[in-house]
């Protein structure tokens, strides 16, 4: 898993890249912490590079977009694989998460 | 312990004794080539000395014998004719020297008028002591031809003849100096001669002895063997006789040499055990002399001292050897010590006596080590020990856990039910797991969940309790499916900061209709009859408390199958990371022999998943249910 953050004002551009797996959750949610902080933030994570989700990496979606929503933020999640968006549809979190 | 052939002490003591032991004969080696050289030069110059010596003490003799010989020539000067006078002079002579042995003078033959050949002579009887005169010219003896006087006589100079047997007198080996004596006009009228025994001579010299076997030569001017005369027989050998013998090139260089009347060394016999050097000088008279020594003896006494000194260092050797093996022995002793304590250490007595070192130096600090170690694995040791109970208590407890996780779902399937045949598995990936089935027939209706929590082990397992323990509060007669969903999630969300999230499938089946409700909380499709049922998502329960969920129903043909499933089923992966895949699972589906029960079912599915992965870790949670309606 590779996550690269690029911080612009409250903006942030994030891609993503490998697999989010049981081995490296942790270190993904370590990963993303800097993305918890900040008001009105504008999250975009590129996701076109993500090979597999866990459900403990959709756990950390949901985190962060509880606490983009608390902090009046937006986050979009963009050009996601079809079989990582079948995730986000079956669980729900396509309804409650903005992916383009 | 296996004791190894050759001890620490041995090797070292047989190290430091090779080392002193090389050194020790290079020393000798060096020390002898040396003594070799100082030892032979000496034995030269010392040769050399003696010879110079012996010379100097025959020439003393010789040069008064030619001095008498010649002033009892001068006398006879006066009055050659008057016999009487002449033997008078010649007794002189006789009693002047004990080596002059006999006494001649020689005239011309005609000098003196009526006397052909007239040589008054007298000697020295040799054994009653007496002085004898006679006249030699007389017809037996012709002086005129034998050398003592032929020589002077052409020459006209005074000569020391070639030793010869005075057969005229004493009959020994003499050798003579003849002195001419001339008239007005220059010539020789008469030869004044003086027989000198050789013998004398000859035990003068064979004193001469710097070494047992060494021998001085007294070579005549004509070569021949002074010394080598055999008194008895009468032979004299010349040296060259003697060369040739020999056959050794150095020695016909030598004899040349002596007889060129040159003073010089030389060696012969080289290559040989008599390997000898000579030394050799001229004496006054003509003559030469030289001493041979051979090298072995003039060595003899270095090989004697080398060899006192080879017996020595090796006695110097043993004693090196045993004092080094003994030392070493003494302060390697505490290593077989630490051996066996290392041994009683490794079998667990940390408590181990070591050895007492007094000494401040690497021994002490290797006991130091060892102090070290032994506290080091006690405390490891220790901890070890808590660190374990700690764990087993910890696993003990999480197979506790497990029993009541396993416990919370229910394993007692339907099985005289004509209506249904059900049947789940729940396979955790770690001790206790986040996944949950549950199932009740009440009244001709089956209420059946699935769930997965998000994530695995402990944490998820804590979620799937309190999940499980809404499903069973919240659902009752009469509660429509979506209620049941929202209170479950309303129930989950409280207080979960944490986001964890459950994804849940509840339905119901109603004998009698044939009706079956059904509300999906995010969770993977179920499969119905060989198809995945098309249903709302709605959101994973414990997300957003409040959420509306949605429910559906639908009536289900005779014979209808359903499978439920956790992601564990579609998300099993092989080595390559390859997935399961909900495309494998629903062929699976689709081809479920008819007449194959639930259990049958899930077993066939559960062995397919174990193919297909071939062994390689279990990373999530797995369920499966199978119903047949």
């Amino acid at each position: 898993m590779e996550v690269t953050i690029k911080q612009d004002g409250n903006k942030q551009d994030v891609v993503l890249n490998g697999r989010i797996d049981t081995t490296n959750a942790d270190q993904f949610q370590r990963d993303i912490e800097c993305l918890m902080e900040g008001d009105k933030p504008e999250i975009c994570i590129d996701c076109s590079g993500m090979e597999y989700t866990s459900s403990q990496g959709l756990r950390m979606f949901l985190m962060l977009q509880k606490s983009v929503m608390a902090r009046g933020g937006s986050l979009v999640l963009k050009g996601m694989q079809s079989q990582v968006k079948e995730v986000f549809d079956i669980t729900g979190f396509s309804s409650i998460i903005n992916i383009q | 312990m296996k004791r190894t052939k050759k001890s620490f002490s041995t090797r070292l003591s047989l190290n430091i004794l090779l080392i002193v032991s090389i050194l020790f004969i290079t020393a000798l080696v060096a020390a002898s080539i040396f003594s070799h050289r100082l030892i032979s030069r000496e034995a030269m110059k010392s040769a050399d000395n003696l010879l110079h010596a012996t010379i100097s003490d025959i020439e003393k003799v010789t040069i008064s014998i030619e001095t008498m010989t010649r002033d009892a020539a001068g006398i006879c000067y006066a009055r050659p004719n008057d016999d009487n006078l002449i033997r008078q002079i010649e007794t002189s002579v006789l009693r002047g020297s004990p080596y002059i042995k006999c006494s001649t003078m020689s005239f011309r033959p005609g000098y003196l008028p009526g006397k052909k050949k007239h040589a008054p002579m007298s000697w020295i009887d040799s054994d009653s002591g007496e002085i004898k005169y006679k006249n030699l010219g007389n017809e037996d003896y012709d002086y005129l031809h034998a050398d003592w006087y032929q020589i002077p006589y052409l020459t006209g100079k005074p000569v020391w003849t070639e030793p010869y047997y005075a057969i005229e007198s004493t009959g020994e080996l003499v050798t003579t100096y003849s002195y001419p004596l001339k008239d007005s006009t220059g010539e020789v009228f008469a030869v004044m001669a003086s027989d000198i025994d050789i013998s004398w001579i000859i035990d003068t010299v064979r004193k001469i002895k710097p070494y047992e076997h060494s021998y001085l030569v007294l070579v005549s001017k004509c070569g021949q063997l002074v010394t080598r005369a055999d008194t008895e027989s009468g032979n004299v050998e010349t040296l060259y006789s003697y060369a040739l013998e020999s056959g050794d090139p150095d020695v016909l260089d030598l004899c040349n040499d002596m007889l060129k009347g040159n003073k010089g060394t030389r060696i012969f016999g080289r290559h040989t055990k008599n390997m000898s050097f000579a030394v050799y000088g001229p004496l006054s008279n003509g003559w030469t002399a030289g001493i041979a020594c051979n090298y072995r003896e003039v060595l003899a006494s270095n090989a004697k001292m080398q060899l006192m000194i080879l017996l020595i260092g090796l006695l110097g050797l043993l004693v090196l050897f045993g004092t080094c093996y003994a030392i070493i022995r003494k302060l390697t002793k505490p290593l077989s010590q630490f051996s066996r304590s290392a041994i009683s250490i490794a079998q667990g007595n940390f408590d181990t006596k070591l050895p007492d070192i007094k000494s401040d130096d690497e021994i002490k600090r290797l006991r130091d080590s060892f102090e070290y170690m032994e506290t080091s694995l006690t405390k490891y040791i220790e901890n070890l020990k808590i660190t374990t109970a700690a764990n087993e208590r910890f696993e003990s407890e999480l197979n506790i856990a497990r029993s009541i996780q396993m416990n919370m779902v229910p394993d007692d399937f339907p099985e005289d039910d004509d209506r249904v045949d059900l049947h789940a598995l729940l396979q955790p990936a770690k001790e206790v797991g986040g996944d949950l089935y549950d199932f009740l027939i009440k009244n001709d209706t089956l209420y059946f969940a699935i769930g997965d929590v998000s994530g695995k082990g402990v944490p998820a397992s804590l979620v799937m309790a309190i999940t499980r323990a809404a499903l069973r509060f919240t659902s009752g007669e009469g509660v429509p499916l979506d209620k049941v969903m929202s209170r479950v999630n309303n129930f989950v969300s409280e207080g979960n900061d944490t986001g964890m999230f459950v994804t849940t499938f509840i339905g119901k089946f109603d004998f009698n209709t044939r009706k079956f409700q059904y509300c999906n909380a995010g969770h993977n499709p179920i499969i119905v009859n060989g198809e995945y049922l098309q249903v709302k998502p709605n959101i994973a329960v414990g997300l957003f408390p409040d959420f509306v969920y949605e429910m559906a129903e639908c009536i289900l043909p005779e014979n209808s199958r359903i499978v439920l499933y956790t992601d564990g089923v579609t998300e099993a992966e092989n080595a390559d990371k390859e997935q399961f895949g909900g495309e494998r699972l629903l062929d699976w589906a689709k081809t479920i022999p008819e007449g194959m029960n639930a259990k049958e079912a899930n077993a066939d599915l559960m062995a397919r998943l174990h193919a297909f992965t071939d062994g390689n870790e279990q990373n999530d949670d797995i369920t499966i249910m199978t119903i047949k309606l």
